[in-house]
């Protein structure tokens, strides 16, 4: 009893650790590439959609300046780390090289608006952020079809 | 009139208290990733803790022991032994989650780091635990969690397509894109969040503590049977709100601040502050109810002394450990381990450990001997029985869903 | 029932891991192990005394967690041998709800530990004698 009781602490212990530390695997062929491609491409779009909604919210006078910089720095972490993660992949083929680009060009322009708008947000400059954040719809709708392309 | 307030305020208090940071980060987040299609699971975590809490309530009242006081005697010493180092544990878990949302909801406020928040935050949780009575902090905090009801208001102010909501909680389905095993991870996670095994600990320790008796368990059954499902409405309007805002626009909710996010877009600058002030109360309550959970369930193992209604030097031990427990979740959350991470993992475990401690109250509460004639009526056990399956259905599905899905991501 | 307030064997299932109080009404330990003495002749075993504190529960216990938890008792309380407090059946009131003693929890062996919290970190902090307001 007590060491069926041990064995099932151990293992769940164990479970929890393999995946809390959810060590990455490299992407050996296209498709496990283009998979982890599609995820960051949802991460990352997940991030500009809050800075959006956000930046709308903080113009309209509904939401007060320290909530709106710290959504806004969350949206800006929370890409980098998406990207920065994607960057480390070794691309298998050509083919995902071309991936590669498309999404690192995607990913790097939202990642540059949305420090935009933390910096405006940090300076106390909510007017400006609905008009700032115009040009993310269109990285946004980007990056909807390059999910939808590869999903 | 004067009992009607009385009990009305029990009520409120259950209600505010029953949200804490486990609720609303698996609300949100599910609500924007599968809509409302995983209501159900809400609901039925909802009655599995009114089934529960009563049934623990009752046994506090009549028997006049705890829940870990149970344990100890149904279970002996050492199966008893193994039931409280995963409690204990769990407890611990959760503690660390809701000082670290005591931070980051004040981190909203501010903009100031909440790393910073965190060691203030686990200081005055102690400091009101060691010098403000048990009812003022039961009632103070769960009074002012109702801000949260500011979530509510929001949603009938997005003028959602009712009709269209209602669907997707009526006709549960796993949206596109999401496979089967995580939808049912998550429905664990709502499951876990609803039932977390320390409101349990804190409710029957208090009874026990305010010394209850056969006549308070009318105040009991009100305070649950309408409290929590009340509370268990706020926690619908987070997975709403999240619903219509962040499910059609393809968001994930991964922190706190995004929670507010829905009442700010509906209500405005007075909705934010509302919510936010409901996340510090509820998260600040839920961290002394855990705090305090340390306590209890190593106390009533052992045997020792524990309670507020005594002086600290007459509860050394009690006191110790929550002196410690707090510290350990003060030090393990200034690491920068992610605390919504944490808290996934405290509520889904907290699922996964139900049974532990529900089936010996389960027992107890049928046992004559204690009891006498407030044992379980037909109806309520044959609610509780089905309960019990599903709790260890659960409990033995929670780890290999966890390895399947990849803690849901 | 025998006549000197002894109570028979298969009433010590019902006392084991039940609730110590003492005569103030403070919770004051487990009944965490029996002591039981058999009679000459063909009188019936007699609970003599109860076992309280972490040494006797880590006999109950058994194994390696038993031998942890007698590590800890003995460091707590800064001594080396085996460590349990031995309540005798004389100073047991009642055991209608708890185990309840007619002396204060001070007078036990199991209780040090509780003294040594008290003393050495409790009592230290502002507001310890005082009850919550």
């Amino acid at each position: 009893m007590r060491r069926l009781v041990l064995f099932i602490l151990v293992v769940a212990l164990a479970a929890t650790l393999v995946v809390a530390l959810r060590p990455s695997t490299p992407a050996r062929t296209f498709d496990a590439y283009e998979l982890k491609a599609k995820d960051t491409a949802e991460s990352v779009l997940s991030s500009v959609q809050t800075a959006r909604l956000v930046s709308h919210a903080a113009t309209g006078g509904r939401a007060f300046g320290p909530y709106v910089s710290v959504m806004l720095s969350e949206s800006e972490t929370a890409i980098g780390e998406a990207s920065s993660t994607f960057a480390g992949l070794q691309p298998p083929d050509d083919r995902a090289g071309g991936l590669r680009d498309e999404l690192t060009r995607l990913v790097g322009r939202g990642e540059e608006l949305v420090s935009q708008l933390r910096i405006s947000a940090r300076r106390g400059e909510l007017s400006v952020l609905q008009r700032q954040a115009k040009p993310l719809a269109r990285v946004a709708a980007e990056l909807e079809r390059f999910t939808e392309a590869h999903g | 009139m004067k009992k009607i307030f009385g009990v009305t305020l029990g009520i409120l208090t259950a209600m505010g208290g029953f949200v804490d940071i486990g609720d609303i980060v698996a609300n949100s987040a599910t609500g924007a990733r599968f809509g409302m299609s995983l209501a159900w699971a809400v609901i039925l975590g909802v009655v599995g803790i009114v089934v529960f809490a009563e049934m623990a309530g009752r046994v506090a009242s009549v028997s006049k022991r705890a829940v870990f006081d149970v344990v100890r005697e149904r279970l002996g010493a050492r199966v008893g032994m193994v039931n409280l180092a995963a409690s204990f544990f769990i407890t611990m878990l959760t503690l660390i989650a809701e000082v670290a949302g005591v931070a980051l909801s004040v981190q909203l406020l501010t903009d100031v780091n909440y790393l910073l928040w965190i060691p203030l935050a686990g200081m005055l949780v102690w400091l009101v635990i060691w010098r403000v009575k048990f009812t003022s902090m039961e009632t103070v905090f769960g009074l002012m969690g109702l801000a949260l009801i500011a979530v509510t208001v929001a949603v009938v102010q997005l003028h959602p397509s009712w009709s269209g909501l209602f669907h997707q909680a009526s006709h549960p389905s796993v949206p596109s894109g999401e496979g089967t095993p995580t939808y049912f991870y998550y429905a664990i996670a709502l499951f876990g969040a609803a039932m977390t095994p320390y409101e349990v600990f804190f409710f029957s320790s208090g009874a026990v503590e305010e010394k209850w008796t056969r006549a308070d368990l009318g105040l009991n059954r009100a305070n649950v049977f309408l409290g929590f499902p009340l509370g268990g409405l706020l926690s619908l309007s987070l997975m709403a709100g999240s619903a219509i805002v962040f499910f059609p626009r393809s968001v994930g909710v991964d922190t706190l601040s995004q929670a507010a996010l829905p009442t700010t877009l509906a209500i405005g600058k007075v909705g934010l502050a509302a919510v936010i002030l409901g996340f510090v109360a509820c998260t600040f309550g839920a961290a002394l109810e855990t705090a305090l959970s340390c306590g209890y369930t190593l106390s009533q193992y052992f045997g020792w002394q524990w309670g507020k209604l005594v002086a600290p030097r007459e509860a050394a031990r009690f006191h110790l450990t929550v002196l410690c427990s707090i510290v350990m979740a003060v030090l393990v959350g200034v690491t920068a381990i992610d605390p919504i991470k944490v808290t996934e993992y405290s509520i889904v475990l907290s699922a996964a450990a139900l049974p532990l401690t529900y089936f010996p109250i389960f027992v107890v509460a049928n046992d004559r001997t204690y009891m006498g004639d407030d044992v379980n009526g037909g109806f309520q056990n044959m609610l509780a029985s089905a309960f019990l399956i599903l709790l260890v259905v659960v409990a033995l599905a929670t780890i290999p869903l966890m390895i399947a899905t990849k803690a849901g991501s | 029932m025998s006549p000197s307030g002894t109570r028979r064997l298969w009433a010590a299932l019902d006392l084991l891991d039940h609730q110590i109080v003492d005569c103030d009404g403070r919770l004051a330990g487990k009944v965490d192990d029996l002591e039981i003495e058999i009679p000459e002749g063909d009188g019936l075993p007699v609970v003599t005394e109860i076992l309280s504190g972490l040494g006797a529960l880590a006999g109950q216990i058994g194994g390696e967690a038993g031998t942890w938890l007698t590590s800890i008792e003995a460091r707590i309380a800064q001594r080396h041998d085996q460590t349990m407090g031995r309540i005798p059946w004389s100073v047991v009131v009642s055991v209608v709800e708890h185990v309840e003693m007619s002396i204060a929890r001070d007078e036990l062996d199991s209780n040090r530990a509780e003294a040594w919290a008290r003393d050495v970190v409790i009592d230290k902090i502002p507001g310890a004698r005082h009850e919550a307001e």
